[in-house]
């Protein structure tokens, strides 16, 4: 091909003016005007003037169809009969002819988007060069791959799918992945971890299930934004590089609607497939994100089967948007939402629905219903957002705010009961608040723009804000957080109990023990043949730029200008913290032993006994009798005892008990500080474990500390004291109901009983106002006076003694 | 909070509702959110980028704007039954420009002002217009 140049610029072949200025480099040295650059030299050989690159085109595309086609012949099994039916298509004319009516179906879905609504999809693609358009453009050239059509279509089974190329280039790399265990969340009550369960659900599950089931997949972010834009997946070895250095994530999976099954309607959108039966807990598979560690063990009843956890394929996304925009109402069916998850059935799991598990499914209920609500704001015409309810609330006038509202009641109906017994009073307020914001007032009932986004796009964000905060270990993660949402499941639980008197055991958040990848050091890959050192690093495997290292600190020497005392003080401010830290260890250890089998529970249990141990012996150092009393000095300490105290077996408990009552008169001091307030519950707690003996004991150990003044008066005096009084005569009174006379030692008892006259003298001697108020009173008391002193002496304390026993206004 | 993102926020929940914007540059701007992304990138939809001086303020019309998520420092919901009587003054753009100027003009002289009296001192003076994390 020759063409002469147009241009004014000589070495483009023009006969442009050369301005005096021009540079040297525009005159060759060569005689230009002979010069060609458009030449054969230039533009390679033009003999072969009938090489046609269109042709050449059309036989690779053929060639690539058919290595594509080889590959699946091999998924024959797993096919979900998406290809075979392709195949049968004598002509890429016909399929595209298919695909295009089938788009036409799924329009619905976009007719919401005002931006499109005069687009008429209905006209066929102009087609001038049939042939060669298909090439181009039909399902197996190279660019169906990015085809984000295919993954709309309805006829793929989900959107979140890959086109049928890339699943199978994922098959190749999901082998490499068959290695790593998915992390599992046990509940309490089921302590066996027990194998998969298979469904007893409709087989059409079981057929889907299969057809999905391939080897689970970590998905990251990027990867999930890769199937959104459609492209194909990365090369296998960098997917692999990523996993690597990748922690245990859970998987998150907006719980995968089962596929259209047979006995479902017509509509290839009606995906649910029955009315929920309470909403079987769908474990893992909750894109609850934080919660779903949390909640599914609370909820659920047995773990997720590894194996069977379907890929990530989240597929209830269109059957939302379709249901909610429905002009017609087509889906009239209240939206309950997915929950089928057809790996989540058991029988187990029947019996332990819990709240939370209904309140897990509603919630996804209501953020998907309570979605579409929102993106509806006084946006699209009444008739849209009732068609979705249309049965249950019949037509409305233009007015948007009880018809907001309406909607939203009624899919929260069937869940509200659950619901709010979770979150309560704030989430209720939460409903109220919605209407009043949602809709302009000024009349203005119409946002021609809203619902721009998409619920797919929308659910899209809302999945990966939830596996950014999917943890394997919320504890470390968000302590805090964790803490709350456990209290208040338990506190629901307490007030449930006391409702329906069944007691339930209070749960506990199960971490299960994860085999843990190996963190290697980092050692930056290295290629053959490549020039110089390439960087593989990712987000999962930053490269280490700086290595540094903490040297111990050399401020040791200025330690001899600290003073002894201060030394001292400080000395005992980092016991009390090692202190702590064993009880941290302690609690550790108990959260690790709840996920284990009671065999490989007793290593845990021993060493947790040990601290226990330690701790003990940090506080009853017998070299230094000062120890105790330094340690209660300091608020921390006391509140370390306290903490301890409960930790502790009967005869620890004892020895604990002696040394503080021994020190009883130092502490009543400290009464008003804090921390004294915890001991004192502690203590309580302590003391109604005791029997008889250890009461009696305790009793002669507070007569010894105040064996001067022969009388408890002083006791009395202090918060502490009072309390511990009191329960001890509260424990007696149990005792004494417990048992036999016969059973009892008579010397305890003559001893005991010393101690109660001793009580009542003390009290009747002591004026009425300095006494102080134990911190929880015990009516029991007076009962118990009166096995053992006469009346005439009982009434004579009776006013100072409703102290103790009625709550004082 | 949201029922499926229990314990955090998200900003799905906003989308096509009034919004008021701040940016790190120090600007505001009200508009629809018609869509985010996992960035908090946001699109705004009949944007006015609103000039407050003193007690009064004026808008001027953007249209729409695509915020980049890391340069918004908060965002609130628009009360749109009272967002019509606020307490401010509503004055025409070019004097609230004009207002903006002359404020801006103060300022800086103030903070020559201070940055001479730093110097005197022996105190090195540094710039606090530019709100930046790394300096």
């Amino acid at each position: 091909m020759q063409v002469v140049g147009k241009s004014s610029f000589p070495l483009l072949g023009g006969k442009g003016e050369l301005t005096p200025t021009s540079s040297e480099l525009m005159s060759a040295p060569e005689e230009e005007e002979d010069f060609d650059i458009l030449n054969d030299e230039t533009f390679g050989d033009g003999v072969d003037e009938h090489f046609d690159w269109e042709e050449e085109h059309e036989r690779m595309a053929e060639e690539l169809d058919s290595f594509s086609d080889s590959r699946q012949n091999g998924n024959k099994t797993k096919d979900s009969g998406f290809d075979t039916a392709e195949k049968s298509y004598r002509s890429q004319e016909e399929y595209l002819e298919q695909s295009i009516s089938q788009l036409v179906v799924d329009d619905e879905e976009d007719l919401e988007d005002p931006a499109i609504l005069n687009a008429s999809r209905n006209r066929p693609i102009p087609q001038s060069h049939k042939a060669r358009l298909e090439d181009l453009f039909g399902p197996s050239s190279p660019p169906a791959f990015l085809d984000t059509e295919h993954l709309v279509s309805p006829s793929s089974k989900d959107i979140w799918r890959y086109s049928r190329a890339e699943e199978a280039l994922n098959k190749q790399r999901n082998n490499k992945q068959s290695n790593y265990k998915i992390p599992t969340i046990i509940e309490r009550r089921n302590i066996i971890p027990q194998s998969p369960m298979i469904p007893p659900q409709a087989h059409t599950l079981e057929e889907i299930e299969k057809r999905m089931m391939s080897k689970p997949r970590v998905v990251t972010a990027e990867e999930l934004e890769r199937q959104m834009r459609g492209e194909t997946t990365p090369s296998a070895k960098a997917s692999g590089m990523m996993m690597q250095g990748q922690r245990y994530t859970t998987p998150v999976q907006i719980p995968p609607q089962p596929m259209v099954s047979p006995l479902s309607h017509a509509s290839p959108y009606h995906r649910h497939i029955q009315p929920p039966h309470g909403f079987s807990p769908i474990t893992q598979m909750y894109p609850d994100g934080r919660n779903s560690p949390l909640h599914q063990i609370l909820a659920s009843g047995r773990i997720t089967p590894t194996g069977n956890m379907s890929p990530i394929p989240h597929r209830q996304s269109p059957v939302f948007g379709m249901t909610s925009n429905s002009p017609l109402g087509r889906s009239i069916t209240p939206p309950h939402p997915l929950r089928m998850s057809p790996l989540s059935h058991s029988p187990l799991q029947n019996h332990i629905m819990t709240n939370i598990n209904q309140h897990q499914s509603a919630m996804l209920a209501n953020a998907m219903t309570q979605n579409r609500n929102f993106s509806n704001t006084g946006n699209v015409p009444q008739a849209r957002g009732q068609g979705q309810y249309g049965s249950q609330n019949g037509p409305r006038g233009n007015h948007p705010y009880p018809d907001r509202y309406g909607n939203q009641s009624s899919p929260v109906r069937p869940y509200n009961k659950n619901h709010q017994r979770f979150q309560g009073p704030s989430y209720n307020r939460d409903y109220y608040y919605r209407p009043a914001h949602e809709q302009p007032r000024d009349g203005r009932s119409t946002d021609d723009f809203a619902g721009l986004m998409t619920q797919k796009e929308k659910d899209w964000i809302i999945k990966i804000q939830l596996m950014q905060l999917q943890t394997e270990n919320p504890y470390i993660d968000d302590y805090y957080y964790t803490n709350f949402t456990i209290n208040k499941k338990n506190k629901e639980l307490r007030r449930q109990q006391e409702v329906n008197g069944v007691t339930t055991e209070e749960q506990q958040l199960l971490i299960p023990h994860l085999v843990k990848i190996e963190q290697k050091t980092y050692s930056p890959a290295q290629f053959e043949g490549s020039l110089g050192r390439l960087t593989t690093a990712s987000v999962h495997n930053p490269r280490q730029i700086i290595n540094i290292t903490r040297r111990a600190s050399i401020g040791g020497e200025e330690g001899q200008n600290v003073s002894k005392e201060l030394r001292k003080i400080r000395q005992l401010l980092m016991d009390i913290e090692k202190g702590y830290n064993i009880l941290l260890d302690i609690d550790d250890l108990e959260k690790q032993v709840l996920a284990l089998t009671p065999e490989s529970r007793k290593p845990l249990n021993e060493a947790r006994k040990e601290k226990i141990v330690n701790l003990l012996e940090y506080f009853t150092h017998s070299d230094n009798p000062d120890n105790f009393l330094q340690i209660i000095s300091v608020r921390k300490g006391r509140k370390l005892l306290s903490r301890v105290l409960p930790l502790l077996d009967t005869s620890q408990t004892e020895v604990l008990m002696s040394i503080i009552l021994s020190h009883l008169p130092n502490l009543a001091k400290k009464d008003s500080e804090e921390g004294t307030g915890q001991l004192c519950e502690s203590v309580t707690r302590a003391i109604a474990t005791c029997n008889l003996n250890m009461l009696v004991k305790f009793a002669g150990q507070i007569q010894k500390e105040y064996h001067e003044e022969q009388s408890l008066k002083l006791v009395f005096q202090n918060k502490l004291g009072s309390t511990l009084l009191c329960c001890m005569l509260k424990q007696g009174e149990v005792i004494y109901q417990n048992t036999s006379p016969v059973d009892m030692d008579n010397q305890l008892q003559t001893s005991w009983c010393n101690f109660v006259e001793k009580f009542v003298e003390s009290l009747a001697s002591v004026s009425f106002e300095s006494i102080a108020t134990p911190i929880c009173l015990q009516p029991n008391i007076a009962k118990h006076l009166d096995r053992f002193i006469n009346k005439k002496l009982v009434a004579g304390v009776e006013e100072k003694l409703n102290l103790f026993t009625t709550a004082q206004s | 909070m949201s029922n499926y993102l229990p314990g955090t926020a998200s900003l799905v929940e906003e989308i096509d509702k009034k919004l008021l914007v701040v940016l790190r540059d120090g600007r505001t701007l009200i508009g629809f959110l018609r869509s985010i992304d996992q960035f908090a990138n946001l699109v705004l939809h009949r944007t006015i980028e609103r000039i407050h001086v003193g007690k009064k303020y004026g808008d001027i019309d953007r249209g729409i704007f695509i915020v980049r998520g890391e340069n918004v420092v908060l965002l609130g919901e628009v009360d749109l039954q009272n967002e019509n009587n606020p307490s401010l003054e509503k004055v025409p753009i070019d004097d609230i420009l004009e207002m903006q100027r002359a404020e801006q003009l103060q300022k800086q002289q103030e903070e020559d002002l201070k940055k001479k009296a730093l110097k005197e001192r022996g105190l090195h003076p540094t710039d606090h217009s530019v709100l930046d994390d790394y300096s």
